[in-house]
């Protein structure tokens, strides 16, 4: 019999996608990381190119990115929002990322993040995800300073 | 699935695409709804609100030179019943008032919300939308929640993996 989702239930599930997405990338887990993403996911991320096409292309990525980021990592949601509708939704926060420099000090700094998924066999993953700083128009360079 | 919310959202981005060839500054506010949160590309981090947008698409039209060249690539939207979603690769270029030239992409995502339940009954597709054209859409749209971001060459720097 099929059980007919809330929304509130579809919120829930996000939430925990993102919660296990952020979990696999504190640990460096690349296989806990790339359970998150749909098969064709389209990402905007804040490094390296405009825009990465396909989970494939995107694992090379972020097992690059987990390779650089050895040490402990700083990954933390803050300011969730999520609207869910019948098997489209999206979710805004704001992640604090980074870990310890060379001096063993914690640096980190704000990014803006969109999450847009889609639910496909009972489950939601995210089809589309866009990470940013804002930017400097003089100097062109990214303001990762900024607090909320 | 509904064509309605497609095209909804296909006229919010011709409309956004305008927007910024030639700025409707007292326009632009209609788009979005009362609680839309932006990421925009310059600082601060999110601005919330409809007259937030129309202030900085204020500033924005005001620092540069007659209308601007704005292409849009790869816009690709899925939407729901109820929430949609878009993103695609902008082009701008502009002279700024003080002569400076601008030429850069952009990516772009834009979520939206349904706050009516009217249908809407557009026919137009937008993978064939030519710049310009506008869907007939019936019913009121909204843009829940939009980024915005500049694309900079950010390495991953060692340990860390913070931007420089």
């Amino acid at each position: 019999m099929a059980v007919q989702m809330t929304r509130t239930d579809d919120r829930a599930e996000i939430r925990r996608l993102l919660d296990d997405w952020a979990r696999a990338a504190r640990a460096g887990d690349l296989e806990g990381i790339m359970a998150a993403y749909a098969p064709d996911v389209l990402s905007f991320d804040a490094i390296a190119q405009l825009q990465f096409k396909g989970a494939e292309a995107y694992r090379k990525h972020w097992e690059m990115c987990v390779a650089m980021c050895s040490g402990p990592m700083t990954f933390e949601i803050h300011d969730l929002g999520i609207e869910a509708g019948d098997g489209v939704a999206f979710a805004h926060y704001l992640l604090k990322c980074g870990g310890p420099g060379p001096d063993g000090k914690e640096q980190t700094g704000w990014m803006r993040v969109t999450v847009c998924c889609r639910r496909t066999s009972g489950r939601w993953t995210i089809a589309h995800e866009h990470f940013s700083a804002p930017f400097d128009m003089e100097s062109g360079k990214a303001l990762l300073g900024l607090e909320p | 699935m509904r064509a309605g919310n497609r095209n909804t959202a296909a006229e919010a981005e011709i409309r956004a695409l305008k927007a910024i060839r030639a700025p409707d500054v007292d326009g632009s506010r209609s788009g979005y709804a009362s609680d839309a949160l932006l990421f925009d590309v310059v600082n601060p981090l999110g601005r919330t609100g409809p007259e937030a947008a129309r202030k900085r698409l204020a500033e924005w039209s005001s620092s540069f030179q007659g209308p601007n060249g704005y292409d849009l690539r790869d816009l690709s939207i899925t939407r729901g019943d109820h929430v949609a979603f878009a993103h695609g690769l902008k082009r701008v270029s502009a002279t700024s008032t003080d002569g400076r030239k601008l030429d850069m992409w952009w990516r772009a995502t834009i979520c939206y919300r349904r706050i009516d339940g009217t249908d809407g009954h557009a026919r137009a597709c937008v993978g064939a939308l030519r710049r310009g054209e506008r869907p007939r859409v019936a019913g009121p749209r909204t843009l829940a929640g939009g980024q915005r971001c500049v694309q900079t060459a950010w390495p991953c720097l060692g340990p860390t993996c913070v931007p420089s």
